[in-house]
């Protein structure tokens, strides 16, 4: 037995039968941004950022979905580091209840394995909604978005009791993986002119 | 109007303290109500207006000693779901009994909670359980006026002031008002108010949706910063 | 055995302490420099129904019974010495010998009134004359047609400046004295011929109002006779028996809050290089203080457990009084020793607390008197 060994190697070394991925798994990050007649909220970006470096130690795709701004904006999106745009046939300014259904629609259709969203006021009262509707939890507040590849679960690190402690959440079962980041965390994606993305859009 | 108030009950952090060698909070004394969920009890009995305020609370059997205070505060009775299937639940499973005995009480013109808890302020559990009972929403009110079918609120945040059709749930933000401190009188009354504990099953919520067994998140370790 | 307090009993504490944290507190000072206590602080307490605690809630009390009334007395303690005269010398004292002896008909007319604080009480046993020797009482009361005519003063009144009900202990009979000769009658401020002296200036509970009484040919209707006709010394032995408990409480609130600030002091005043609660001489004074605290404490609540449970606790209740009163002088000395120079400063509360606590050895039956209590009984049943 050597350290390279993956967790499913391990227990198939042991004998225990390993269920072959069928293909059909959630994959991917979906990260949700919020917009308006200003384009993105810019409090988001570090949501995609996050979003990103989650995908990448996964080895898949991000894909950005856009409320509340049309196509025009995806661009920011795609430089930022996004692989896909995401869009509801219509934006709709914000609206709790109608943001929800619109993030779960989007989970329901592109299956992410993980979502994440902004630390900003509107974000919050969208994202435990959404994450109802998806019947998965929810880790708010996250100062910290640590992937684990091997097991490729997402840990989210969150501040508890006015921060005298920390606390690691992670979701052992249901899908799919749902962060809503604390302001100021995540990371700041650099703009790259030359990125180019999908845009694809939900059905209506 | 009728209201319902959702309490948590959390560790009096007055008396606790983060232990270092074991990297966890260490209690010592009663669990109390969640500050801000006194703060929506508060707005609940401004806005009653005669009607009924209901606490509602899942928690252990130690849970009463939170509850109690609820009710000298002026709740005219409370739901404690004492199951032990509902316990250790994060916010998904926790907001699905919350609405489950919401609904079994009647039918409500507002239901308050807490914008967040002293625990890790999330502030999951209010628009989930707007979102389970098909309520608009408003979180981090500060100030709430009722007119025909409709509450006015003032919001702390970025988000402003909004108006919203009732029936609706709001959350509300800690310090929002002064909870009254219960008179002696009310205090010794609330021991004989109404309190209700019903079971999972009469709830009709499986025990595979709620406590530890229908949680999504779950809390792996904690550790001193 | 079960120690534990009731849900409600504890209830009634926290928001006890919440209330002299934020109202009374913040005010303590105030009240003593002034020498009296704000009627907007006393109209907040009579919100909070802190004026009828041990009383049932059939005669518009609270319920909380003596232990009840113990906690809420233990919790004002901590914050006022002053309002805990006020408190005890309405409800131990004053409305407790009409709760204790008086007919229905006259608990149903005046107590309501007094439980919710409209009216104060006040206990009028004291004479120049007749202090320790409460027997040697000089006030008459006189019968005439259906009236009785009271004549005489009382001296060191508590509450005297403020009340409005007043339990008076007269002359019937001088030549029974004690035995048949004492009554016990209601009087109220309103009755002509009924004045009041300017109030006393004092050694502490400054903020308390404590005044003689005059009473020139006051009529007082016999249905307002306490009791019975003679036996008013019983009645006041009664009551007394009573309101001792209570003063523990206050004692062991007092106890405990230097404490507090004792520990508090001593863990941030750094002398010799370290604070002082590193030093043996103060961890002593410190674990002392706790250590006849906690034995206080345990006897002013089993005794209040007694109560409630309807025993009979003259015994009891005299040894409360003695051991807590003379338990918080040691404390409250030694608390003013481990503050140094600051405990002597007024800018600080426990000169406040030296000086308030001076008076517990003093009224309600001196220790010399709950020594004679004590040891009376004693002889009586011929053992422990």
């Amino acid at each position: 037995m050597t350290d390279e060994m993956s967790a499913a190697e391990l227990l198939a070394a042991y004998g225990v039968a390993v269920e072959e991925e069928s293909g059909d798994e959630p994959r991917g990050v979906l990260v949700v941004l919020e917009g308006g007649p200003e384009g993105v909220n810019p409090l988001c970006w570090s949501a995609l950022g996050a979003g990103r470096d989650v995908a990448d130690a996964f080895g898949t795709r991000v894909e950005a979905l856009i409320l509340g701004a049309g196509e025009e904006v995806g661009y920011q999106a795609i430089w930022r580091g996004a692989d896909a745009v995401v869009l509801p046939p219509a934006a709709t300014s914000f609206d709790a209840q109608r943001w929800a259904e619109i993030v779960a629609q989007a989970a329901g259709e592109r299956r992410p394995e993980a979502i994440l969203m902004a630390g900003t006021d509107a974000s919050r009262e969208v994202a435990p909604r959404a994450a109802q509707r998806l019947d998965t939890g929810l880790v708010m507040g996250v100062q910290e978005v640590r992937p684990e590849p091997e097991e490729r679960v997402v840990i989210g690190i969150v501040p508890m009791y006015g921060g005298g402690l920390l606390g690691e959440y992670g979701f052992p079962v249901r899908r799919p993986q749902f962060f809503c980041l604390a302001e100021k965390a995540g990371r700041e994606p650099s703009e790259d002119g030359s990125r180019e993305g999908e845009t694809i859009w939900l059905n209506a | 109007m009728r209201i319902a108030v959702c309490v948590k009950p959390v560790p009096d952090l007055a008396s606790a303290y983060v232990s270092k060698s074991r990297s966890e909070l260490v209690e010592q004394g009663k669990r109390v109500p969640n500050p801000a969920d006194e703060n929506a009890l508060q707005m609940a009995l401004d806005l009653r207006n005669g009607g009924e305020v209901v606490a509602f609370m899942v928690g252990g059997e130690e849970a009463q000693e939170a509850l109690r205070p609820i009710l000298a505060m002026g709740a005219d009775r409370a739901y404690l779901v004492t199951d032990p299937l509902a316990q250790e639940g994060d916010a998904l499973a926790d907001a699905k009994v919350l609405a489950a005995a919401i609904r079994r009480a009647g039918d409500f013109d507002l239901v308050l909670c807490g914008a967040r808890s002293v625990v890790h302020g999330m502030g999951q559990v209010g628009p989930r359980l707007a979102e389970a009972l098909g309520l608009p929403q408003a979180a981090r009110v500060t100030a709430a006026s009722v007119t025909g079918g409709q509450v006015q609120v003032e919001r702390a945040g970025s988000l402003g002031p909004a108006t919203i059709a009732l029936p609706a749930l709001l959350t509300v933000e800690p310090g929002a008002n002064t909870p009254q401190l219960p008179n002696a009188i009310a205090v010794m009354k609330a021991a004989r108010k109404p309190l209700e504990s019903p079971s999972l099953e009469e709830l009709g919520v499986s025990s595979d949706e709620s406590g530890l067994a229908g949680a999504g998140a779950r809390l792996r370790l904690t550790q001193v910063p | 055995m079960d120690f534990t307090f009731s849900e409600e009993h504890e209830m009634l504490r926290d928001m006890t302490r919440k209330f002299v944290e934020k109202e009374v507190k913040p005010l303590a000072r105030r009240i003593d420099d002034e020498h009296a206590i704000p009627p907007e602080l006393i109209d907040k307490m009579r919100e909070q129904g802190f004026f009828g605690i041990p009383f049932p809630e059939e005669l518009g009390g609270v319920g909380a019974g003596e232990t009840g009334y113990c906690v809420v007395l233990e919790e004002f303690g901590r914050g006022s010495a002053s309002l805990v005269v006020l408190l005890a010398a309405h409800t131990s004292i004053g409305a407790m010998a009409l709760y204790l002896d008086g007919s229905e008909e006259l608990k149903k007319k005046y107590l309501p009134a007094v439980c919710s604080g409209e009216k104060i009480a006040a206990f009028a046993l004291t004479e120049q004359g007749a202090g320790s020797d409460a027997a040697a009482l000089a006030t008459t009361a006189v019968p005439d047609g259906d009236d009785y005519i009271l004549n005489g003063s009382k001296l060191y009144i508590s509450n005297g400046d403020i009340a409005d009900v007043f339990s008076v202990f007269a002359v019937t009979d001088k030549a029974l004295g004690a035995r048949g000769g004492i009554t016990a009658f209601l009087v109220t401020s309103d009755m002509p011929g009924f004045s009041r002296g300017p109030k006393e200036k004092k050694m502490g509970i400054r903020g308390a109002g404590t005044c003689e009484l005059f009473f020139k040919d006051v009529r007082v209707p016999k249905a307002n006779v306490i009791g019975q006709v003679g036996m008013g010394f019983v009645t006041a032995m009664k009551t007394l028996d009573c309101g001792r408990l209570s003063l523990g409480a206050a004692c062991v609130g007092a106890a405990k809050e230097l404490i507090d600030l004792s520990i508090n002091h001593a863990s941030q005043r750094i002398q010799f290089g370290e604070p002082l609660i590193k030093k043996q001489a103060i961890q002593w004074m410190l674990a002392e203080m706790a250590a006849e605290t906690f034995a206080a404490e345990s006897m002013v609540y089993r005794a209040a457990w007694m109560y409630d449970t309807g025993q009979k606790i003259s015994r009891e209740s005299a040894i409360v009084k003695l051991v807590a009163s003379e338990m918080l002088d040691r404390v409250v000395d030694k608390a003013v020793q481990i503050h140094g120079g600051i405990g002597y400063m007024a800018d600080y509360p426990v000169e406040m607390f030296y000086r308030d606590s001076r008076i517990n050895r003093i009224f309600e039956g001196t220790n010399e008197v709950q020594r004679m209590v004590i040891a009376a009984d004693l002889a009586k049943k011929g053992r422990y």
